[in-house]
């Protein structure tokens, strides 16, 4: 397995190159990067300025992991609004593109939003569509698509057997999911989705979680690995258990208030010892 | 929309007073694809698959999240008894947020289907309302002609895309004539 870390963990008011320095210094293999989080990496950056990335990745000894973004959030595949949807496919599409230029096989999206106004059923005929429309593209640009699970958050898909039901009603091969063992809360466990998705899973985000240690004593939070509720030795596991050889992409949501830089270093070797399963 | 839901209704009662046209006689079910007049290609969709194997008493004219009204094919439609239903495709007014999600038909059943976060408020007799939305008219049903016109300001095809067992079982109740046009 390798280690990755997005790039929007990277110090704001650092420069790109200097993340990359740090990432490689940290002992990391790969970068993933974020569609429209940081300064450079946009929607309208130009095809030429995203070789340059690449480039700049490489020469800092690291590869481009995975194109994951959050833009989604605020343009659901699952809109009402058809004019909104379309901009969320073409969210899609660009990390398809970019992605290739970039040199990964790849791209993570959250697929649908369930809300107060937009109930589930429209949510998920609609994500169902857009990915089935998505699934063929993806697939001759030999790039696949990881749907996140996002339990809390989303309010969609909440357990391995529905997102299995889902993927199955999605039928292609270029579409799966990007696990991340951290969204799972109380709506399962993450060695159980792991075992389930198996093959179908394109990269996995590592984080942990304090179930039920929020202000209030009701509240999940994310905190740095190993520190939470997360099952490792069973989620190591299970990826042995299916032949996961892939990416493991740190994502932590708490940031270290003093030495940030720090934070990779540490995540890093978490990491570490959860590949070599000394847990 | 150039064309207001009076001016229309206004149309359509002159035409039936117009010769009749030598047209072929529509199918007992139609489903009107507006193409690029049609708002919501969504609710296209959730009509054709809810009225697949209808086989309604009368003949049945659907014009999905219209941009534009078809006159003609309205005007044809109520000429032989039919019932229009026209679904606006134009929806001004944001009902969210709101506490609860529903439009509450009245006829011909009474039952809560799903809102489509807008709609277009309806003006017309209170007799004629069928669905109301916080108290806000959202649709209505008036007899021209021979025919029945029923106007959607709320987005029902989407609803019934989804799944959505009201929106089902409300349309049934209007294509089978269940409780008398």
């Amino acid at each position: 397995m390798k280690k990755s870390i997005g790039d929007n963990m990277i110090p704001k008011g650092w420069r790109f190159e200097r993340g990359l320095d740090l990432v490689k210094q940290a002992g990391y293999d790969g970068i993933e990067l974020w569609l429209g989080d940081m300064p450079w990496f946009q929607l309208a950056t130009s095809d030429a300025d995203v070789r340059e990335l690449r480039r700049k990745v490489e020469n800092a000894g690291l590869v481009v992991s995975n194109v994951s973004t959050g833009l989604h959030w605020a343009s659901p595949l699952s809109a009402r609004d058809p004019t909104v949807r379309a901009q969320a496919m073409r969210i899609v599409d660009r990390q398809l593109e970019t992605a290739q230029l970039l040199g990964t096989d790849a791209v993570l999206v959250v697929a649908g939003l369930v809300t107060e106004e937009v109930p589930y059923n429209e949510v998920y005929r609609r994500c169902v569509d857009a990915l089935r429309s998505l699934g063929p593209s993806a697939g001759r640009a030999g790039v696949r698509i990881g749907c996140e699970n996002c339990n809390a958050e989303q309010r969609f898909l909440l357990s391995p057997r529905e997102f299995k039901q889902f993927l199955d009603d999605v039928n292609s091969p270029a579409v799966g999911i990007h696990l991340d063992v951290g969204n799972i809360h109380d709506t399962g466990f993450a060695e159980q989705w792991i075992e389930i998705h198996g093959p179908r899973i394109t990269r996995i985000h590592v984080k942990d979680v304090l179930k039920h240690r929020g202000r209030c004593g009701d509240q999940s939070v994310y905190t740095n690995l190993f520190l939470g509720d997360n099952n490792w030795p069973a989620i190591r596991a299970a990826m042995t258990k299916v032949g996961y050889d892939g990416w493991l992409v740190a994502e932590m949501e708490a940031r270290y208030r003093y030495a940030p830089d720090q934070q990779f270093h540490d995540t890093a070797k978490a990491m570490d010892r959860l590949i070599s399963g000394q847990l | 929309m150039p064309i207001t839901r009076r001016e229309f209704l206004g149309g359509a009662t002159a035409a039936l007073m117009l010769p009749r046209l030598g047209t072929a006689a529509p199918s007992r079910c139609t489903i009107l694809d507006l193409g690029d007049r049609c708002a919501l290609r969504e609710s296209l969709a959730g009509y054709r698959a809810a009225l697949a194997t209808a086989q309604p008493r009368a003949p049945i004219l659907v014009i999905p999240s219209a941009l534009d009204i078809p006159t003609l094919s309205i005007y044809r439609c109520l000429w032989r008894g039919g019932t229009v239903i026209l679904e606006a495709g134009e929806l001004p007014l944001s009902l969210w947020p709101r506490r609860t999600p529903y439009v509450d038909f009245t006829w011909p059943i009474a039952t809560k289907v799903r809102d489509f976060s807008r709609v277009a408020p309806v003006r017309a007799h209170r007799d004629e309302i069928v669905a109301d939305a916080d108290g806000i008219p959202v649709a209505s049903r008036r007899r021209i002609g021979l025919g029945t016109l029923i106007y959607l300001g709320t987005p029902l095809g989407p609803a019934l895309w989804a799944g959505d067992t009201e929106a089902k079982q409300w349309l049934s109740a209007v294509v089978t004539g269940a409780c008398g046009l």
